[in-house]
């Protein structure tokens, strides 16, 4: 039994090996940082697949995900009461990513079945999210929960995102919006020949507040109580300065 | 010009907040209120989340209501024991208006509250302004002038029936500090949960139901704004972390501006005029805020992001 499970480790370990051989990939930034000016980032991913090893006569498909770290989220909505509209129903979803962009040089389903793509984490329809209830319309909370994070420019799936150049090069650009998740970022990258994965590549990218406004965040959450009368003490001295400047 | 706001967590545009800044500094000089209350409004329209509009406006107008209390602490305007009972009654307000904050927030309630209270108070204050300078601009048309208050009326009520009885000297009044810890318990409330000074609940109330002076009411009442919000600064960045410092400064380099400008616009109108424009203002701001109420959303699903 020990042995099987050995051999089986071994060849995927080799497998893996061998997808990670058959594509190279790199970031325009692996360090994003949040600064005062911050208007979204532009990331851009380019690789090579290695086309010895792919059959030149087949088109190769290529899927880049994005993914953040993962956050909780509560979803609410809204139904009428006394005729305003008021916040009802919650559900919560322990483990939704903060970003999440698929980019693919063609439509998802044809690229490779739905069910296998789910497996690798692959679209939205793979996003589990942890739900805490199994409800029937849980759904609908889950769904709700993709449009809002689409709306924010949080969540994309983007067909075409992905541009083979050809030769085996291509290149695929995720917009960061200005509001997006702090923390570790994994950037995967997957090729595909007629429904079979034949590369599969793993990066890290962070996102970071950087200066001022990560000081300012931290210390508001970290030491809320000298915040609160760090504010005040800005305000009276802004204050009184603005009230001389104004006097002449 | 984008600036991303730390706690707010969005990107605004520097220009649109200073020029937010710049049009309620203009109103708040030209009228002579806080303007609080239009602005917490104006922040929420422009995308800020209900909760740090409060919470910061609490902060911006600690900052805006620092120079006129000096002023009027100098020419003698503050009647420090009188502010001193409001300030009690306004920090125990504060502090449970912040508590009830807090709660609301966790559960998803606090966006709603905010809009309802600014829909009743907007819509009251705004009604009874506008009916009352609709019917002083009419009277004077007329000619009416309108009788003293009889030295009875002064001290009559149920004000001066309520114990331990005290001297407020500067206020020239001999009143149970009950009364006035209770006004400023409401106005601790409202600043906490509306992100308001309170000045135009707070105003009215000591001149009608505390008969004070009208030379200090202005100035006590500043004294009371500074430090409730200051209180209810703190409050905030304690329950909730919702004080961006960053857009109370914008907002208020704004403000400063606008009020050099609005004061001197202020003077050339008449005051009934001047309080009827204030009003039909507020209720534009009240109809806006009740549409948001009752027209369907285009999505009725929100989501929160919990902090861990």
């Amino acid at each position: 039994m020990r042995r099987i499970l050995t051999i089986l480790l071994l060849w995927l370990g080799v497998s893996g090996a061998v997808l990670a051989q058959n594509v190279v990939t790199d970031l325009s930034e692996r360090e994003i940082d949040i600064r005062y000016s911050f208007n979204g980032a532009n990331l851009l991913l380019f690789g090579a697949v290695n086309e010895g090893k792919m059959d030149p006569s087949i088109r190769t498909d290529i899927i880049v995900v994005v993914r953040g770290p993962n956050e909780e989220i509560i979803v609410r909505e809204k139904q009428r009461m006394f005729g305003i509209w008021v916040n009802q129903d919650v559900h919560r979803f322990g483990n939704a990513p903060g970003f999440y962009a698929v980019a693919t040089s063609r439509p998802l389903a044809d690229i490779d079945n739905i069910d296998q793509l789910n497996a690798r984490g692959i679209g939205y329809l793979s996003l589990g999210l942890d739900q805490d209830s199994h409800e029937e319309h849980a759904e609908n909370f889950r769904i709700a929960l993709v449009r809002s994070k689409e709306r924010a420019g949080l969540y994309s799936e983007s067909e075409g995102g992905v541009s083979v150049v050809g030769g085996g090069l291509f290149r695929a650009d995720v917009q960061l919006p200005a509001n997006v998740p702090v923390g570790d970022f994994t950037v995967e990258t997957f090729v595909y020949q007629s429904g079979r994965l034949l590369g599969h590549k793993l990066m890290s990218l962070n996102v970071d507040k950087a200066g001022f406004e990560r000081a300012v965040y931290a210390f508001a959450h970290n030491q809320p109580f000298w915040y609160g009368i760090v504010a005040v003490l800005i305000a009276l001295a802004a204050g009184w300065l603005a009230g001389l400047a104004s006097r002449k | 010009m984008p600036l991303y706001l730390p706690i707010a967590e969005l990107s605004m545009n520097v220009i649109l907040v200073i020029g937010m800044g710049a049009i309620v500094g203009f109103l708040s000089g030209m009228f002579g209120v806080g303007g609080g209350f239009l602005m917490t409004p104006l922040l929420i329209f422009a995308g800020v989340p209900p909760a740090v509009a409060v919470a910061t406006e609490a902060n911006q107008i600690t900052a805006a209501s620092v120079s006129g209390a000096l002023a009027h602490m100098r020419r003698g305007g503050v009647d420090f024991k009188m502010g001193t009972v409001l300030v009690v009654g306004g920090a125990i307000g504060a502090f449970l208006g912040a508590q009830v904050f807090a709660m609301l927030r966790a559960i998803g309630q606090v966006d709603l509250m905010i809009s309802i209270m600014y829909v009743l108070f907007l819509g009251s204050v705004g009604g009874f302004m506008f009916y009352e300078s609709v019917r002083a601009i009419l009277r004077d048309r007329r000619g009416y002038v309108a009788p003293r208050k009889s030295s009875k009326e002064r001290h009559g009520g149920w004000v001066h029936a309520l114990p331990f009885k005290m001297r407020f000297r500067k206020s020239r009044l001999f009143i149970s500090p009950i009364a006035p810890l209770l006004i400023g318990m409401f106005v601790g409330v409202l600043a906490a949960i509306m992100g308001v000074g309170g000045g135009f609940v707070m105003v009215p109330a000591m001149i009608y139901l505390l008969n004070m002076p009208t030379n200090v009411v202005i100035g006590t009442s500043l004294f009371q704004i500074i430090f409730v919000t200051a209180l209810t600064t703190v409050f905030h960045s304690v329950n909730t972390q919702t004080v961006d410092i960053l857009l109370a400064l914008l907002l208020l380099s704004g403000a400063v501006i606008g009020a050099q400008v609005g004061v001197r616009v202020g003077v050339k109108l008449k005051g009934e005029q001047l309080r009827a424009l204030l009003a039909l203002m507020v209720l534009a701001v009240c109809v806006k805020m009740a549409f948001g109420l009752i027209l369907t959303p285009d999505d009725l699903f929100s989501i929160t992001t919990v902090i861990k």
